[in-house]
């Protein structure tokens, strides 16, 4: 194996790959990054037996081969090179790296023994937006939590309904649904749930994509998710099960609405959370709908009291409902837009936060009960 | 040979040809879900394992497969999963978040109680029908009935449930009533931050305060002087001004190794109750409680299956419990009785073995004589008793031979083992607090 590169290349590709590597496991091989060179550049491939993540790096190749370095001290090592070209030979059990003055030899262990990423089989799938992705991600991503309980709640759903791409999520207090438009044909129709960790990835691996490439393939199938841009190919394990039929409990009549300006209520959020109950963080929102404001407020018996009033459009039967403030917040900020709508009832059922102008995503939070 | 069989000795010759970790790795939740002709499904819990194995390992399966099976096999298949595509689809509801839940065990008043914890869902039986009382009389009447209560008992058997439901109840009918309930570890650190903080004055505040002070695991006080002597003063304070004590611990005061004798009559002053393990039917009546109260219907035979073979633990009646709800709800299987005696037999704990000197170390700590004493000639009635514990235990729990029990002791007759033991066995079937005492140095000893 023989091969030179910027340093600049090299620092991306091992970016995206170094942190899949996992560092404690059974296997010590799976600390490492698998190095190819083909015909057309420097292949990286890490992996954790759940997530695998290929990346190409652009440079020329004059032997081709095949190696593994441990991911951490390779990637942190060329991190520290100066911005020159980078040379990588195979020499025996030993990888050199020389970049202008500085010549390493780092050990490692032989290809033959890093695990394949399996490639998608019979999977569905459609063209997607990256930064749509990426920000349909985000916004359904805080509401899922690990769960050992129950498996199949601690992963994202996302459904490939003819060109409709939905991802969803819920901890069972809290519910957020994006839509998605893809370039999947009318037959094209995939079910998965992607684990947690994989959807943090994921998040990462589409922000030090959007400068490359502005659309990317999606394949699901029963067992397997890919994304793929020419480059860069991530694949990740699904949770086996069924997702909970969520839509269900999404209610469709509503007792209270309110428009609301975005930003007065996250801040008003925030200062009423300094004075929530430590361990309940309850806030109690008041729907006025004569004087057609919105109250918040909390009570602390240790650090004090706060109220702040709002201006809003409120039509229904007036209520008052306490709310974990901060998850309240994770839908406020999730939202788009200046003003949002509130759509609740009382402290018994869930209340649904939606974008004024915009069909595409809801987030639906319980109350506390008193 | 069944196909898992056939699978188990596949993995054991595997298991000897490959290293640990790649084992370990690739070879954990795989099964032969077919063997028919020359055709063989096994599967794997991932598209990891399953291009791995295509690659890497089809030919030492193969192999192995045959000179185990005796017959060629002509193809493998690696099915990943399997079982996901016929199960149902679950149910989500969502349910307001209550608060009180959310808080944790520290609620925002600062006492310490869990308002879980209370006196209706205590389930009273003959073995704690004493403490029980007690407890009552002393929430009615905070100060005037028993004081202090000492409560005290083995592992998982309601001592933390009782004097918590002690002070949810007296908060229910007067929530001004201050209380505190500390375990003896915080009692300890928070003296320790007083005495380095130099904010004694706070520590007197925030414990001589107090209506009620209730106080878990006073036992852990052993050897702590300065505790003690902090303690013996609290005590005091709140004595004399008729506040309420109540107090847990895991044997009773005498056998507190180290606690000043100030202290121990102190203890003794109010009213000492003990609770034993429960009875069989009371073990059905907490399963069949805690069952109503997760709203899960569970079968008569399985229920007095679970209450015989788990017998001194309640933590661990309702962990064997939520195994099965939790086991039902993942799985969607509703438990038979063949599988509650699987998964029973799979999590009883392999009793420790235990040597002729953790015998006589444990009984030594138990009743604080040193061994020397207990192995020498003196044959004072404080010696000898202890002395024909041990003798007793030996036999019973190690089943020694007379012979060697007499050896064991000093070189004694055997004659005299075989009246230990004789004597012992029929002091305690008459007397329960023989037994309790038996009871507590045997899970000292296992458990220790």
């Amino acid at each position: 194996m023989r091969f030179s590169c910027t340093q600049e290349n090299l620092v991306q590709g091992l970016s995206m790959v170094s942190r899949i590597a996992s560092r404690a496991g059974n296997l010590p091989i799976l600390s490492n990054i698998y190095l190819k060179t083909t015909a057309t550049g420097l292949e990286l491939r890490a992996t954790n037996l759940e997530i695998g993540l290929t990346c190409m790096v652009r440079g020329k190749v004059e032997e081709v081969g095949e190696f593994t370095v441990p991911a951490r001290l390779f990637s942190e090592y060329i991190a520290l090179l100066p911005k020159d070209k980078v040379d990588l030979v195979l020499a025996g059990s030993e990888l050199q790296v020389v970049c202008g003055k500085n010549k390493t030899k780092i050990k490692g262990m032989p290809a033959v023994d890093f695990p394949v990423i399996p490639q998608v089989e019979n999977g569905e799938g459609g063209e997607v937006s990256l930064p749509a992705l990426m920000e349909a991600l985000e916004q359904v991503l805080f509401t899922i939590s690990p769960n050992e309980g129950r498996p199949e709640i601690s992963g994202a759903l996302i459904v490939l309904d003819g060109s409709h791409l939905t991802v969803a999520g819920t901890d069972s207090y809290r519910l957020a649904e994006k839509a998605l438009i893809t370039s999947g044909t009318d037959k094209s129709a995939a079910r998965a749930i992607l684990p947690l960790r994989a959807l943090q990835e994921l998040v990462r691996v589409c922000g030090s994509l959007k400068e490359e490439a502005a659309t990317a393939k999606i394949i699901m199938s029963s067992n397997q998710f890919a994304l793929s841009v020419p480059t860069v190919e991530f694949v990740s394990r699904l949770i086996e099960g069924q997702y909970p039929d969520y839509k269900a409990i999404i209610p469709t009549r509503f007792g209270i609405k309110a428009k609301i300006s975005r930003a007065e209520l996250a801040s008003a959020l925030k200062a009423a959370g300094l004075f929530s109950k430590t361990g309940v963080y309850d806030v109690a929102v008041s729907f006025n709908p004569e004087k057609n404001e919105v109250e918040i407020a909390s009570l602390n018996s240790q650090t004090g009291e706060h109220a702040s009033v709002l201006p809003a459009e409120v039509q229904g039967v007036g209520t008052k409902i306490a709310f974990n403030w901060k998850y309240l917040l994770d839908g406020v900020q999730a939202l788009r837009g200046e003003n949002i709508i509130i759509k609740a009832t009382d402290s018994a059922s869930p209340t649904m936060l939606t974008e004024e102008d915009g069909t595409d995503y809801f987030y639906i939070v319980m109350p506390i009960k008193e | 040979m069944t196909s898992e069989e056939l699978w188990q000795a596949a993995l054991g010759e595997l298991e000897i040809a490959l290293s640990k970790a790649n084992f370990t790795t690739w070879f954990k939740n795989t099964a032969l879900t077919q063997f028919e002709n020359d055709q063989v499904t096994i599967s794997v819990p991932n598209t990891f394992t399953k291009a791995w194995f295509e690659k890497k390992y089809h030919r030492a399966i193969l192999d192995t497969l045959q000179r185990i099976g005796g017959r060629p096999i002509k193809t493998i298949t690696y099915q990943v999963g399997g079982r996901s595509s016929f199960a149902a689809v679950p149910a989500i509801t969502m349910a307001p978040i209550s608060a009180p839940a959310s808080r944790g065990v520290a609620s925002t008043t600062g006492n310490g109680l869990n308002p879980r914890y209370v006196f209706s869902t205590f389930i009273v039986g003959k073995g704690n029908e004493l403490p029980h009382a007690a407890a009552r009389a002393v929430a009615a009447r905070p100060g005037a009935a028993y004081n202090p209560l000492f409560i005290y008992g083995g592992v998982g058997l309601g001592k933390t449930h009782l004097i918590q439901a002690v002070g949810n109840e007296i908060l229910a009918s007067d929530p001004t009533k201050k209380i505190l309930y500390v375990t003896c570890e915080t009692f300890t650190n928070d003296f320790i931050h007083a005495v380095r903080g130099g904010n004694a004055k706070r520590f007197q505040d925030t414990y001589r305060g107090v209506d009620v002070l209730l106080i878990d695991d006073i036992q852990f006080i052993t050897g702590k002087e300065g505790t003690q002597e902090a303690f013996f003063h609290t005590f005091n304070a709140l004595h004399q001004t008729n506040k309420q004590l109540v107090l847990t611990s895991d044997r009773h005061p005498k056998a507190i190794p180290a606690l000043e004798a100030r202290l121990l009559s102190r203890f003794e002053w109010g009213m000492i109750a003990d609770i034993i393990s429960p009875d069989f039917e009371t073990r059905v009546a907490i399963l069949e409680a805690k069952c109503q109260e997760k709203q899960y219907q569970l079968d008569k035979n399985i229920v007095s299956y679970i209450a015989t073979m788990i017998q001194n633990n309640v933590r661990e009646l309702e962990g064997a419990l939520n195994k099965i709800v939790a086991f039902h709800q993942l799985k969607n299987i509703p438990p038979t009785l063949e599988f509650i005696k699987k998964m029973l037999a799979s999590s009883q704990p392999i009793r420790k073995s235990v040597t002729n000197k953790q015998v006589l170390q444990t009984v030594s700590l138990f009743f604080d004589i040193p061994q020397e004493e207990l192995l020498g000639k003196s044959r004072e009635k404080r010696l000898a008793f202890p002395r024909q514990i041990i003798m007793y235990l030996l036999r019973t729990e190690l089943q020694a031979s007379f012979p060697a029990i007499g050896l064991e002791l000093g070189g004694r007759d055997h004659t005299t083992a075989m009246h230990a033991c004789s004597k012992i066995t029929r002091e305690a079937e008459e007397d329960p607090k023989l037994k309790q005492d038996i009871e507590l140095i045997k899970q000292r000893l296992y458990n220790g």
